[in-house]
């Protein structure tokens, strides 16, 4: 039966608007926003192939100035955000519009920090004071190449780590125009990384009504849409409906702490410079088995969110979660199959067996907690070392 | 700052064009039809003396104006908002949706549902404005098409339906 716990909260304050035309509302969004010059960030990769234009084209008609910043680089730092509030200040801009995932956000995010208040408030937020000031309109426009924290309170530039709710887009748009095709790698990263945000999230201790809602929203369009996709990358609602999942997952995500996949996941990935979304996705089955033997998995309606709801209803109640593990493993061969250079173990990324005990995150660390210790997530990093899908 | 530059935002002639168009046609119509058509006159009797109506495009038009005059005849004013009392404001949120909505990719209805429409008004009045442009739309259109363009087409004689279309289109390309 369902039932409201206690006590729970949830925050989600991003308006979204997606699908057919859904860029086009833009102009209007800005105004409810007071905002009538944006300036929008992109990467040089996103300009080639012709977005800025996508987006600029869908200003027709309302008179407004737009600025475009189509250098973006892959690693963002302090310098590049001192100069674009510059830019910012000097040209008169009133809102930032993130064309693009990762570095794109990560430095929208910073320098809405910066132009909404002083600069200095960036050092200031990275020493963890609170913002003090209402930022400025910020609107999303997601592709799949994402790093799982564009629609979430956390911002990261080098060193330099940000975290406040104030962070988060006040809009997103996701449009099939914006959300063009991508290397078959890079869907499948994005995919799994928003799978293990869901899926953790909806074993999380802390999860409630709302954020259950978002996992299963995320798990099903996933689910249901990432074979599709990866067969056939010009399928635009399967794009939409997988770059609708990441949000559901990222939401979920901000809304209860990191698990134990996520940070072990991240950790690896930094280590070999790999897109942590294919190292969740290895890890992913070893730790459902690993809270099976534990017998962790206090719901059995696991399988709801990964299989779905006709698979559910006709599966026995105790063969439940071990049917979540095994679907988990199927849609894992079907990617390898389809994406050539898919990695089938944490070694193929290019992990020593000998570097994982430092690739362990500390005990105190979000995502290790409740029943589990250092030798469960070795446990987990061994398995998933040895194991070949 | 190599990667940086300023546009500005172009425009959308022959699309707006068209909308105009479609906007001047069916405000016409919906006059006519107030005459021809006893549903669409009833939905205008129920609505307030002197109430006008905008039908719009955000941020710049074009727009239709119509409204119902001293003695209670439904009549089209044109496209200027200038100087007009207007009780219920309808405005498409963008010019790609209004096209969405006059090549009858979508209905009324369905562009509502869709967020394409902002209503400033009553909502009573934006229903029975939004019932009299779907039974409009079924008398401009030809069934394959208008099928597409409202919520369910209505199960009319054929005998009625060519002679009110007749008139309507009279009325709405003659001014007759």
């Amino acid at each position: 039966m369902l039932q409201p716990q206690s006590a729970y909260a949830f925050y989600s304050p991003t308006k979204i608007l997606s699908g057919n035309k859904a860029l086009e509302n833009l102009p209007v969004e800005l105004d409810g926003m007071n905002a009538v010059k944006p300036l929008i960030l992109t990467t040089p990769g996103l300009s080639a192939r012709g977005m800025e234009k996508v987006v600029a084209s869908a200003f027709a008609d309302s008179n407004l100035t737009i600025g475009v910043f189509a250098g973006i680089p892959a690693q963002p730092d302090l310098k590049l955000v001192r100069e674009l509030y510059g830019l910012y200040r000097d040209n008169g801009y009133d809102a930032i519009i993130a064309l693009g995932g990762g570095p794109v956000m990560d430095t929208a995010k910073a320098l809405n920090v910066a132009v909404s208040g002083r600069p200095e408030d960036l050092e200031s937020l990275a020493d963890r004071n609170p913002l003090t000031k209402k930022l400025r309109p910020l609107v999303a426009i997601l592709n799949l190449d994402l790093s799982g924290c564009e629609m979430t309170r956390y911002a990261s530039l080098g060193p330099v780590s940000l975290t406040s709710p104030a962070l988060i887009p006040n809009l997103m748009i996701i449009d099939s125009r914006t959300v063009p095709e991508e290397e078959r790698k890079t869907l499948a990263a994005t995919a799994l990384m928003s799978m293990t945000q869901a899926v953790e999230a909806c074993l999380h201790p802390a999860r409630n009504p709302l954020t259950d809602a978002y996992a299963y929203g995320a798990a099903r369009f996933i689910m249901e849409n990432i074979i599709n996709v990866l067969r056939n990358p010009s399928d635009r609602q399967g794009r939409l409906a997988l770059a609708n999942a990441a949000f559901f997952a990222q939401t979920v995500f901000d809304n209860l702490a990191p698990g134990m996949v996520y940070e072990s996941g991240m950790a690896m990935s930094r280590s070999c410079r790999t897109n942590p979304g294919l190292i969740m996705g290895l890890l992913l089955p070893h730790f459902l088995l690993l809270e099976m033997k534990k017998e962790t998995i206090v719901r059995n309606d696991l399988y709801l969110f990964i299989g779905g709801p006709e698979a559910f209803a006709g599966t026995m109640a105790e063969a439940s979660p071990r049917k979540a593990v095994d679907r988990i493993v199927e849609i894992l061969l079907e990617i390898q199959v389809l994406v050539a250079d898919f990695p089938r173990s944490i070694r193929d990324v290019g992990i020593k067996r000998e570097d994982l005990e430092s690739l362990i995150p500390p005990l105190g660390t979000a995502g290790v907690r409740g029943g589990y210790g250092p030798q469960d997530i070795r446990d987990i990093m061994e398995k998933a070392w040895e194991t070949r899908f | 700052m190599n990667s940086y530059k300023e546009i500005q935002s172009g425009s959308k002639p022959f699309k707006r064009a068209y909308v105009a168009l479609m906007l001047w046609f069916v405000g016409r119509a919906i006059e006519a039809a107030a005459r021809v058509d006893g549903v669409v006159k009833a939905e205008f009797d129920g609505l307030a003396p002197g109430f006008t109506f905008s039908l719009g495009v955000m941020p710049q038009g074009p727009t239709m104006i119509v409204g119902k005059d001293a003695q209670g005849l439904v009549k089209y004013r044109g496209w200027n908002t200038e100087g007009q009392k207007i009780d219920l404001k309808m405005k498409v949120k963008n010019l790609e949706g209004a096209i969405l909505m006059f090549t009858f990719q979508e209905s009324t209805a369905l562009a509502t549902a869709r967020n394409r429409l902002i209503v400033d008004g009553e909502v009573p009045a934006a229903c029975a404005i939004v019932r009299v442009l779907d039974i409009v739309e079924v008398y401009l259109l030809p069934k394959l098409i208008a099928k597409l363009a409202v919520k369910r087409y209505p199960d009319w004689s054929f005998g009625e339906k060519v002679r009110n279309r007749i008139r309507i289109y009279a009325g709405a390309v003659l001014g007759l």
